[in-house]
């Protein structure tokens, strides 16, 4: 829409459907919607990192195992065993490493998609509807959440397991070649520290993922489940208001 | 049509709101970004229910109802997403009971 009396039509990247609120409203959706896309996608990326690390954890104990038994035959001492260990467990730590970093930017990107006060991107200003924003895409952007949500839960269960089959092996090792021979005369009370050290370990870290993927998909749900709820009694409002057959202005 | 989609109404609305003069089917549907079946459906609604008006020369434009319709429907949005309405008069209507 051009300013009054000025001949000059408006900059291509202020449209003037971009200057009503409802075009404000579809493009924060249609930003939403990406967040919630992108969210979808890293949540597929934390399940399979972190089945993936479960498997590398599982895998690790037969290749540390070779690793120690080599050590037998070649008497390398314990620098080998510390490679060995070091070897075996390393693509299980990659993922670890990874599986948090996507918990974290997932976080991250959630704070930065949701921000209100974010500045329109060029993008936005020159798609001003957000087109394809409808309620039904609100809907669906809830159950994406909910799904992604479940498979976050999920994903905890290979990383507590790996956690621990990753902690075990290297504490058993250690205690085995390493302590084994000081550990003699030590009391079962004592002994029992080195297998449920990984369990302290673990488990607070654990809970500490948790927490990040809680609030990641926590952020994304509480705000779509009451943008939800308001539409749906906004739109029983309007068409009781202004499309009822005894309905008038 | 039993439930039309909020943003699309509002889309139509708001390009028929906030047009320079009466636009034809095909700027609104331009502006709006729906498809023509999608059109001539939600026109159908606007009216139908006494929100628009297409005159003569096929131009559309919006009743006293369909202005009150766009005020309540921007307002309501805008509180819902927490998107600023920047000043509009648009604030004046508000949405009685808007519960947040």
């Amino acid at each position: 829409m051009n300013a009054p009396g000025s001949p000059e039509p408006s900059p291509a990247s202020t449209p003037p459907a971009a200057e009503g609120p409802i075009g404000r409203v579809a493009s924060r959706l249609g930003r939403l919607d990406q967040g919630v896309r992108s969210a979808a996608r890293r949540g597929r990326r934390v399940s399979w990192m972190a089945w993936g690390f479960l498997f590398a954890a599982a895998a690790g104990v037969p290749v540390v195992e070779i690793g120690v038994y080599l050590i037998g035959i070649f008497t390398v001492g314990e620098a080998g065993l510390l490679t060995a260990i070091a070897l075996g467990t390393l693509p299980a730590v990659v993922l670890f490493g990874l599986t948090v970093r996507e918990l974290l930017l997932g976080r991250r990107e959630a704070r930065g998609y949701l921000r209100e006060d974010r500045p329109w991107s060029g993008e936005e200003v020159g798609e001003p509807f957000g087109f394809g924003v409808s309620l039904l895409s609100v809907q669906e952007n809830q159950k994406q959440i909910s799904r992604v949500r479940g498979e976050l839960e999920i994903s905890m269960i290979p990383l507590i397991l790996g956690g621990i089959a990753l902690l075990e092996i290297a504490g058993s090792l250690v205690l085995a070649e390493l302590i084994g021979p000081v550990s003699q005369g030590l009391t079962p009370l004592e002994v029992a520290f080195f297998p449920l050290f990984p369990l302290v370990i673990i488990i607070p870290t654990i809970w500490a993922l948790w927490r990040v993927a809680r609030q990641w998909v926590d952020q994304y749900q509480r705000g779509l489940d009451g943008q939800v709820r308001q539409l749906i009694s906004l739109e029983g409002e309007f068409l009781g208001r202004f499309a009822s057959p005894s309905g008038g202005a | 049509m039993d439930r039309p989609d909020l943003f699309v109404l509002g889309r139509l609305l708001e390009g028929l709101a906030l047009a320079a003069e009466p636009p034809l089917r095909t700027q609104l549907q331009q502006r709006a970004g729906v498809n023509y079946t999608m059109l001539e459906r939600y026109l159908e609604f606007l009216t139908g229910h006494g929100l628009a008006l297409l005159d003569g020369d096929g131009r559309l434009s919006l009743t006293p109802k369909g202005v009150e319709a766009y005020r309540f429907l921007s307002v309501s949005l805008a509180q819902i997403f927490d998107v600023p309405n920047q000043g509009t008069p648009l604030r004046e209507l508000g949405r009685p009971g808007a519960g947040r």
